[in-house]
């Protein structure tokens, strides 16, 4: 692939790499760093992608595996902010009470489990999130019904709370 | 509350996150260093080559 196509390609879904940077990291220069690791990934992988797949599913698997391998590394992986001061610093938050409540969701669920809502809110179906994220389906499954019953439980009050608003 | 609810939001939060373009120099400069390693790795391994051929005549006496 040439440079220009790639260069194509990943402005086209700008979208979804800076999103998965801002979820997983509070501070700019993380995002900033994870977003650079991302773009070189997809450069290093860009022969193996076939077509098999949708453009969008590959920059998935390739962003989400490259942090979810750098969050493994510990670099630079742990939020000290508590959540209440990250989402002040989230400007788009305020655009959309579902958009602050969805970025209160996330913060609070562990890596992996944040990658397998945001697939699930992208429309993957359990077995393709396996597929992604290079998971047995049985560990999706019980982690998804695990996640949901969580937030069940824990965000209830604040859902009802934040559409009232 | 239903995670499907939090699927138009998750499209919005994509959708202010793309307001912004990249400009082609910072991918550029991105991608770049890492082509030229590779380039290195070939020059060396041709210089590699090259030497090893002359060793190898040099000691068959040719």
């Amino acid at each position: 692939m040439e440079k220009h196509h790639f260069l194509q390609i990943v402005n086209n879904n700008r979208g979804i790499i800076r999103s998965l940077c801002k979820i997983y990291y509070a501070d700019s220069e993380d995002q900033k760093d994870t977003f650079q690791d991302i773009i070189l990934q997809l450069w290093k992988s860009v022969g193996t992608f076939r077509g098999a797949s949708e453009i969008s599913t590959w920059i998935y698997r390739v962003s989400l595996n490259t942090i979810l391998n750098k969050k493994r590394k510990g670099q630079r992986s742990i939020s000290v902010e508590p959540l209440d001061m990250q989402l002040k610093d989230v400007q788009v938050a305020k655009a959309d009470d579902n958009v602050e409540l969805l970025h209160l969701i996330i913060q609070s669920l562990k890596d992996i489990d944040k990658a397998i809502v945001v697939l699930y809110l992208e429309g993957y179906r359990n077995k393709e999130i396996a597929e992604m994220l290079e998971l047995s389906l049985t560990n999706v499954t019980t982690r998804f019904n695990r996640i949901k019953s969580q937030l069940k439980t824990k965000f209830n009050g604040k859902a009802h709370a934040t559409k009232r608003s | 509350m239903q995670l499907n609810d939090l699927s138009s939001a998750w499209q919005q939060l994509k959708l202010l996150n793309a307001i912004e373009p990249i400009a082609p120099q910072e991918l550029l400069s991105i991608i770049e260093p890492s082509t030229s390693p590779n380039k290195t790795r070939l020059q060396r391994t041709c210089l590699f080559a090259a030497m090893f051929v002359v060793i190898t005549i040099f000691c068959q006496g040719g």
